[in-house]
Parts: C-alpha cells; structure tokens; sequence
C-alpha cells in the first residue's frame, strides 16, 4: 500500500489499484460481530462476502491472531475498568446480577494499514459494564517531520455498548478470556481515587499552548482576576485530557495518537486536536432534540466529564495581577490532597 | 576553441543536472507546494476543509491508515448528498438534515448540525478559528519534507472530491448502498449522520448504526443509515 510517497501518476494508479483491493479485502477488516452479527443480517447487508483468516499450524501466525500480551494484563484491564467507571458506566449499564468474577473478553484485530505503519489493535469487551473498547498501540513515523508515533501502551479509540448477545460468545476466532474477580476489582476501582495522576508542568503547558492556538483562548492571558480551570486525572488507557473553564463555562478535550503524556510533537501543541462545548449552549437532554447533529453533548456527558474534571480533578487558579508586569500566581488543589 | 566549448557543455549540462536534482530534492520548501487547497470562502474550499474536519490524519486519534480516512471523507460527503439529493421516502428532508435546502452548504452550515461550520452574519460561508488553524497545520506539515507524503495525498483528495463535487455530481462508490437490513431491522441503505468521537452515543431519531461487520466505523466516525418507513422490505 503506498504511503503517498510515489510519483504522481505512477503513485495514484497504485493507490487506486490498492485501494480497490483494499475494499474487497476489508470487508471484514475490523472482524467484529461475526457470529451475532450475521444472524441479524440477510445476504444484501453485506455488500461482498467477509473474507476471514484460517488459522494455520504455523506457531508464528497462530502467535499472531492471539490478542497482545499488554492487553492481557490484569493490572491493565483494571486501569481500562476503572476509566470506564469513572467516565461512562451508570446505573443501566452495571450488570453485576450474580457474578463473582468480572470477565473481560479480548482479541487482536487488524484493520489494512499503511505500508511501514505497525500499530496494534485489539477488541475488549466487558459484559458486566456492557461496555466494549476498541484500543491501539501507534507504531508508525509521521514522513514529513519524521516524528515516531508509537505508544508504549494500547489506549482506547472507540468505545460501544453491548447489547448482551456477546456474554454467551464462545471463545473462538482469537477471543480470550480474562477473569478477575468482583470484589477485588471493585475494590481497585474505589481505591484509585486515592492514586489520581495528572498533567505535569510539561503537558499543562502543551496543552495550554494548544488552547491558544485551536481555540484563539490564552488561559494565561492577561486579563485580570483569577481563572480557574479544573483538570480531570489521566488514564493510562486514553490518550486524552480534559479541562474545564469555569470563567468561560468551556469544556475541552485534547486528544493526539501519540503517547499524551511523552514530550515533544509540535512545540505550540498543533499535533493535539481540540474540542470545545460551551456547556451553556452546547448541551441537550437528549440527541432526540437534534437527530443527526455532531455539535453537541448531553447533559449527561456533560455531568460526567464535570465529575471528572471538579470533583476527581485538579483545580489551577491562575491570579492575574492588574499589573501585566507582575507574575501570575498559581495555586493548585486537589480533593483528597493537602 | 573547440575543445574549450566542449568543455563548457558539458560543464553547462552538469550545473543543470544538478540544479534538476536541487529542485526535486527541495521540493515545496523550494518550488510547487504538494498540497494546496481552494479558498475558505468558496465553496469547493469551503467543502473540502469540512471534510478535512471531520476525519482523523496520522498522528491524530483514530488514524487507522489512508485509504480508511479517504473512505471517511467520501461517506460523510455521501451523508450531505444524501440529505440533499436522495431522501428517503418517509421522511421530510428537516427530518434527516435538520434542515432545508438545495445544497450541501445548507446542510453543512445549517444551525446546531456540523460543529464549527456556520454562517456568518452576512451570511457568509464560517468556521471556527480552531478549524483553519488545524487546517493551516496539516498544509505546513504536507508542504514540507522532500515530496508528498500522506498528508499531501489526503488534503488534495479533499479537495479534489470536492471540486469534482461541485463539477460532477456524486460519482464516488458508496460504501452502504446496498444495505437493505441491519440487524433485522429494515434500513434504506446510504448513510445519513456520522458521530465523531466515541460510539457509545446514538444520534437520534430514526438513525440505524451501521456496525463494524459492515464497515460502519470509518476515520473514527460511526455512520448512520435510516430505518425504511416507505412500508416495504
């Protein structure tokens, strides 16, 4: 597959054939809902028969459809359901019935990538927060700077809800099983409040740099008073950070493919992209008001990211003096942190 | 003499075989710039900057390759052609599109729908500071370096779909025409919302999440067909 690096003419003839394979080949690229989804669908849902991989005898192609070690890893697994709780899980979605073990499903996908582009993906799915993550580890070099991106861990791309079908799936086509158990792993998700991370002077001031340029917004400008913003702790299976304004009433998320927390990428912050919600007209009860919109979030995310940022998060105060000589003053506090 | 000009000949040919070699080697930084894109303001730049909008390039969250961020942009192109052009029988286009209009600007700039696009007050073609910055930095990056690389191919696809767009029509293959039933549930084929960002949100109304098995989820977008309402199978 060409990575744009051919000749014009040349280049696009290749692209166009690889790309037209590319689509045959990819009608199963994801792999996802084999058995379940087909059940649901007629022969016209999909548009050409998926193409699935035989496992061969070979150990090195057997080693490959085996999920990678890292998302195997219980103390992983429990850093992906501690996120899950602190960010999307509700009451509707907890399904502890009469489980004593908590059971993470998990398998190694494979979408087409670019040629030299090594990344890892996997699928993990966790039936009792009828939650799935689809998670990745960049490994990649951006051509044009000869940046690397590669993360040292898998971090969530995507994320959906189950639907309950998948809790009876039988561990085939690369599923493998993990089971922890329920009261421990409650317990890790209750004792994380005590062990909260967050940007360090490094990444606060990648991030404000971003703000400034994504959003024209200095947080640091020189308008006087206080500004406070609110910082809600990292997770080491996102790669995203999320602050809160309170002068503005603005909620941004950054997020980037490389490892957020690993300095360097453009010094003004440009390689993070930037969203902003006006929380005080950016926000609905429900996507019922306006079907199809992207602009928006419910009150509901809202709430949750708030949660995150005010309550589990760190509060900067940055006093402005009215003299723009002067200093700033910051102040930090965290809940729970003297 | 004679032997003085040849030497000079080929001394002429060599300083121009290098000065070849020069141009080449220093590519936009010194010539043609690989990627360039139409005016802000018109609407074949106007169109490609959203499409540049709304899917992931290397180095961002949910680059998954090339040809899946090509795709992305082909299908949300499909989503405004479809609110146009093409809606199904059941529905009134405000319904789909959240409101009316002849074009794929409406829909693009019409209120509450596409985030960072809008109109202004003298009704213009808008967008948000943030989009352009991010624009003016994927330009910067594909302009740089010793030749195209894929964030040349992928600003130039934009545009390029866009003004062929604008010139032609819809002549791109759409990923979910022929469905028919997703789930058990009757659909009308054509995607009519995407939703950037996670996919545990639901757009609405009477949208059908496409799932994964049918390609559902392209440059970290989740696209939507629509439930069938026109009575038939």
């Amino acid at each position: 597959m060409s990575s744009g690096r051919m000749a014009s003419g040349q280049g696009w003839a290749m692209v166009l054939a690889t790309s037209a394979l590319s689509l045959v080949l990819s009608a199963a690229t994801w792999g996802a809902e084999e058995a379940a989804a087909a059940a649901g669908q007629t022969a016209a849902e999909s548009p050409a028969a998926p193409l699935t991989e035989t496992p061969s005898a070979d150990a090195a192609a057997t080693e490959s459809l085996n999920p990678p070690a890292a998302v195997l890893d219980p103390e992983y697994l429990e850093d992906l359901a501690v996120f899950l709780y602190w960010w999307y899980l509700d009451e509707e979605d907890l399904d502890l019935g009469d489980r004593k073990g908590f059971v993470f499903r998990v398998r190694r996908l494979r979408p087409e990538a670019d040629e030299a582009d090594h990344s890892e993906w996997a699928e993990i799915r966790l039936p009792a927060f009828k939650l799935g993550v689809v998670v990745k580890r960049p490994d990649y070099v951006i051509e044009e700077t000869g940046d690397a991106v590669k993360g040292k861990m898998f971090r969530i791309v995507n994320l959906f809800r189950l639907d309950g079908t998948e809790d009876g799936e039988q561990e085939t086509d690369g599923w493998q099983r993990v089971d922890l158990s329920l009261p421990d792993m409650l317990e890790e998700i209750y004792a994380r409040y005590e062990h909260r991370r967050f940007p360090d002077a490094e990444l606060t001031e990648r991030l404000h740099r971003a703000c400034r340029r994504a959003m024209n917004l200095d947080v640091n400008g020189r308008e006087a008073g206080d500004q406070v913003m609110h910082i809600a702790p990292l997770s080491d299976v996102a790669n995203e950070a999320w602050v809160y304004l309170e002068n503005q009433c603005l909620l941004l998320q950054f997020t980037t493919d490389r490892d957020i927390e690993e300095p360097g990428g453009d010094p003004d912050g440009a390689d993070m992209r930037v969203r902003g919600y006006n929380l005080l007209e950016d926000t609905i009860t429900t996507p019922e008001e306006i079907p199809g919109t992207t602009q928006y979030m419910t009150m509901d995310q809202a709430g949750r990211a708030l949660y995150n940022c005010l309550v589990l998060g760190k509060r900067l105060i940055v006093l402005n003096p009215e003299d723009a000589q002067e200093t700033p003053i910051v102040k930090e506090f965290v809940v729970g942190r003297q | 003499m004679k032997r003085s000009m040849t030497r000079g000949r080929w001394w002429g040919a060599g300083v121009a075989a290098l000065c070849l070699w020069l141009a080449a080697a220093g590519g936009a930084q010194g010539g043609e710039a690989f990627a360039t894109l139409e005016p802000k303001t018109s609407r074949e730049g106007y169109l490609a900057r959203l499409l540049i909008n709304e899917v992931p390039f290397p180095g961002e969250r949910g680059f998954v390759s090339e040809e899946d961020t090509r795709t992305a942009m082909r299908e949300v192109l499909w989503v405004l052609h479809g609110r146009t052009k093409l809606v199904p029988a059941g529905y009134k286009q405000e319904e789909v599109g959240g409101t009316t209009g002849t074009n794929v600007l409406d829909f693009i700039t019409a209120r509450r729908q596409c985030e960072g696009f809008m109109r202004d007050a003298q009704g213009g073609l808008a967008m948000e500071a943030r989009v352009e910055a991010r624009v003016e930095y994927l330009l910067k990056l594909a302009n740089s370096g010793s030749k195209p690389g894929r964030f040349a191919n992928l600003l130039n696809y934009a545009q390029d779909l866009a003004k062929r767009y604008f010139a032609e029509g819809m002549t791109e293959a759409d990923v979910f025409a022929e469905l028919t039933s997703i789930g058990g549930v009757p659909v009308t084929g054509r995607p009519y919302s995407w939703m950037a960002g996670q996919d545990i949100y639901h757009p609405g109304g009477s949208f059908v999440r496409i799932p994964d098995s049918l390609r559902g989820l392209l440059g970290g977008n989740r696209f939507f067909t629509l439930q069938r309402k026109d009575g038939t199978q």
